[in-house]
């Protein structure tokens, strides 16, 4: 019954609070999660526009070369080219003019390119498609070649250029999160570690304002007080964590997962923010003290744990990254979104069960003992 | 009703003796009061009782329940008001007596009766939907009782809660702390180091310093036991030295000698005739200009025991 009484008091702080609660343990980490999920996505996939260019050719009748050249850039697939055929006097002058393009002539067996501009993407991609077709027509009797072998040297050039996509390979698929998911979660799991700070400040403002020692005497014992205050911050906890879980992962980002399983990590979740509440309690008598080496100890914990960057890009911490509880759970909201099987998540649950354990038990012995320190 | 005794109560933390084989009773429905200055000992001696602190050595029993063997049935029958608030600031008045109700096993019907009679005893009423932390201290003091008397203690704890309050609210305090000893036989262990207080509102009371017992008894014991002489103060006009000699003749003067404009006469607490004294300065053609009696307080019992003041 006690119990109870403690859940229905720590709830009604909770909804005294509730608007900054929901703030800061549901809204403001979703949006945070989605800022570093897009500036993820642009790190990984740098856009490249390729605009249209326009190329000027000067073609004669003796020329053995640029026939083909003209042929080659006047094939669909370079459709971001536009080529005009310009008399030989004047092609100089018309590429100074349009700094964006480039000038192709021959003279005695020789093509030249005319660039009077900037470089670009565009220019570069047609210097790289014409001197290295140069160099292969070079070593062949292209004078005395037919229409249709020409035509057929440019199609196989094109093949050999665009690396023929068209074959199928076999590369083994590695299943992986998407930026947003990836840094939602991230970002969720380490504010949510702010659960904890929140409910730990607010019990050692208790136990600095004597309410400990009026408990204390009362017909009920320190461990049932500790579970009980334990138990309360782990429901609340539950329904914070299951609340952004719905939000974020369903509506927001229309993950599909099994509600079942996302429900038992949500669990695992908050008993392991109950379980830091329940160690902190035990071990800290002050709130400076507890502030002061809560905040030194999250921030390692979410630098070695990768959690507002991708952990992936910077492998020298892959050694301390195990032994990181926002990892091990980012490791579990995998594995739930990517349909992971049991064997594939047995560390990162055996971690986070170990840890919930340990930090409760240390956290009832040390609330137990600490008799003097108490009120 | 519920017998209090204190068996040699020893407690040290580290180097510091905090109480020193401390013995006395407290009987059944007495409003007894614990003073000394600050840091005496009274609120370890009191944390002991309830509980809160191990006892080093010795034993405190509440009506035969010793506190170390059988602390359930002791703390079932006690209230404890810290000296610090124990409430909850971000909760109403009503949560905060609902939470502390429910922690002392009440429920239903009985819980909102005793959750009326403490808003009503305390004149909280008004307020009970308002947060702690909008209260005046003097309401938050109140509130702080009010949560220790849900249950009806046989014996309510009072650990200093007129600290740092207005004149209003203290008064409040105190009227509600006698209004419950006396209608309802509750007994009550005050401490302060605030002397008027337990002077007006204790029937027996002890004195601790430095984890000591100093004297122990009803007011009137201690304050005889003591100091058992009254000094008159007369402040007189055209004094003459021969008035001296006639009053050190009277019965029952101690001493009578001039100090400034006054003349003082100390006299036995019990049997002094105040006529005699003030007939020898009229025939002496001395004219009294006002008149001052010096009762012994507490105040002058522990200056006298210590040699300290209690406020040191």
């Amino acid at each position: 019954m006690r119990t109870l009484v403690q859940i229905n008091k720590e709830l009604k702080y909770f909804k005294s609070s509730l608007l900054s609660f929901l703030f800061f343990f549901v809204i403001a980490p979703i949006v945070l999660g989605l800022l570093y999920g897009a500036l993820y996505e642009r790190m990984l996939t740098p856009d490249i526009e390729i605009n249209p260019i326009k190329i000027f050719i000067a073609e004669t009748e003796g020329d053995i070369y640029l026939p083909l050249v003209r042929q080659l850039l006047a094939t669909q697939e370079l459709d971001f080219i536009d080529l005009e055929k310009v008399p030989p006097n004047e092609i100089k002058r018309m590429t100074r003019t349009n700094s964006s393009s480039l000038g192709i002539k021959e003279e005695e067996k020789t093509v030249q390119i005319l660039n009077y501009g900037p470089g670009s993407p565009e220019k570069s991609i047609v210097k790289n498609l014409v001197f290295p077709l140069i160099t292969t027509l070079s070593y062949l009797d292209v004078q005395n070649m037919t229409s249709e072998q020409r035509t057929e040297l440019i199609q196989q050039y094109l093949l050999l250029s665009n690396k023929d996509f068209t074959t199928i390979e076999d590369v083994a698929v590695v299943q992986k999160l998407t930026s947003y998911q990836l840094m939602v979660v991230s970002v969720y799991i380490a504010m949510s570690f702010f659960i904890t700070v929140t409910f730990v400040t607010n019990f050692l403002r208790e136990k600095e304002s004597a309410v400990l020692c009026r408990l204390f005497s009362i017909d009920i014992t320190k461990k049932s007080i500790y579970i009980n205050t334990v138990l309360a911050v782990f429901i609340i906890s539950l329904m914070l964590v299951t609340t952004h879980s719905f939000i974020a992962y369903h509506i927001l980002l229309k993950t599909k997962f099994s509600f079942l399983e996302m429900f038992i990590l949500n669990i695992f979740h908050a008993g392991f923010l109950a379980g830091l509440y329940g160690a902190c309690i035990g071990l800290f008598g002050s709130e400076f003290l507890f502030k002061t080496i809560i905040i030194s100890l999250l921030s390692i914990i979410m630098f070695l744990g990768g959690s507002f960057y991708p952990i992936d890009t910077n492998p020298n911490l892959a050694n301390f990254v195990y032994l990181m509880p926002n990892y091990n759970l980012l490791k579990l909201y995998e594995g739930i979104f990517l349909d992971f099987s049991l064997e594939e998540l047995i560390y990162p649950l055996s971690f986070m069960f170990g840890a919930i354990v340990v930090l409760f038990l240390v956290g009832m012995y040390k609330f137990s003992v600490r008799e003097g320190s108490i009120c | 009703m519920k017998t209090i005794e204190f068996i040699n109560v020893t407690k040290r933390y580290d180097d510091l003796l905090a109480i020193d084989k401390v013995n006395f009773t407290i009987q059944a429905g007495e409003l007894f009061g614990l003073l000394g200055p600050n840091g005496a000992g009274k609120s370890t001696l009191l944390s002991m009782l309830c509980g809160i602190v191990n006892i080093d050595k010795g034993d405190i029993k509440v009506g035969g329940y010793s506190i170390k063997k059988n602390p359930k049935q002791v703390k079932r029958a006690i209230g404890y008001v810290p000296q610090e608030l124990a409430i909850f600031e971000n909760l109403s008045l009503r949560d905060n007596l609902d939470y502390f109700a429910g922690m002392y096993h009440l429920k239903g019907k009985s819980k909102k009766e005793r959750i009326e009679e403490a808003l009503a005893l305390t004149g909280l009423q008004e307020r009970h939907k308002d947060k702690v932390k909008k209260l005046s201290g003097g309401m938050k003091r109140r509130l702080n009782i009010a949560c220790a008397i849900l249950h009806h203690p046989e014996v309510l704890i009072m650990d200093e809660p007129t600290v740092g309050i207005d004149p209003q609210s203290r008064n409040h305090i105190l009227a509600f702390t006698n209004q419950l000893n006396k209608q309802n036989g509750t007994t009550i262990i005050y401490t302060s180091h605030y002397m008027e207080e337990i002077q007006s509102l204790c029937d027996k009371l002890l004195i601790l310093d430095e984890g000591r017992e100093i004297i122990n008894g009803t007011k009137e014991e201690i304050l005889r036991s003591v100091i058992d002489e009254t000094t008159l103060k007369i402040r007189v006009v055209n004094k003459k030295p021969e008035i001296i000699q006639r009053i050190r003749g009277l019965k029952d003067v101690v001493e009578a000698f001039f100090e400034e404009d006054n003349v003082k006469v100390i006299v036995k607490s019990r049997d002094y005739k105040i006529e005699d004294v003030l007939m020898i300065l009229r025939e002496s053609g001395s004219q009294i200009i006002n008149m001052t009696i010096e009762q012994p307080n507490l105040e002058t019992v522990f200056l006298s025991l210590t040699g300290r003041q209690l406020r040191d």
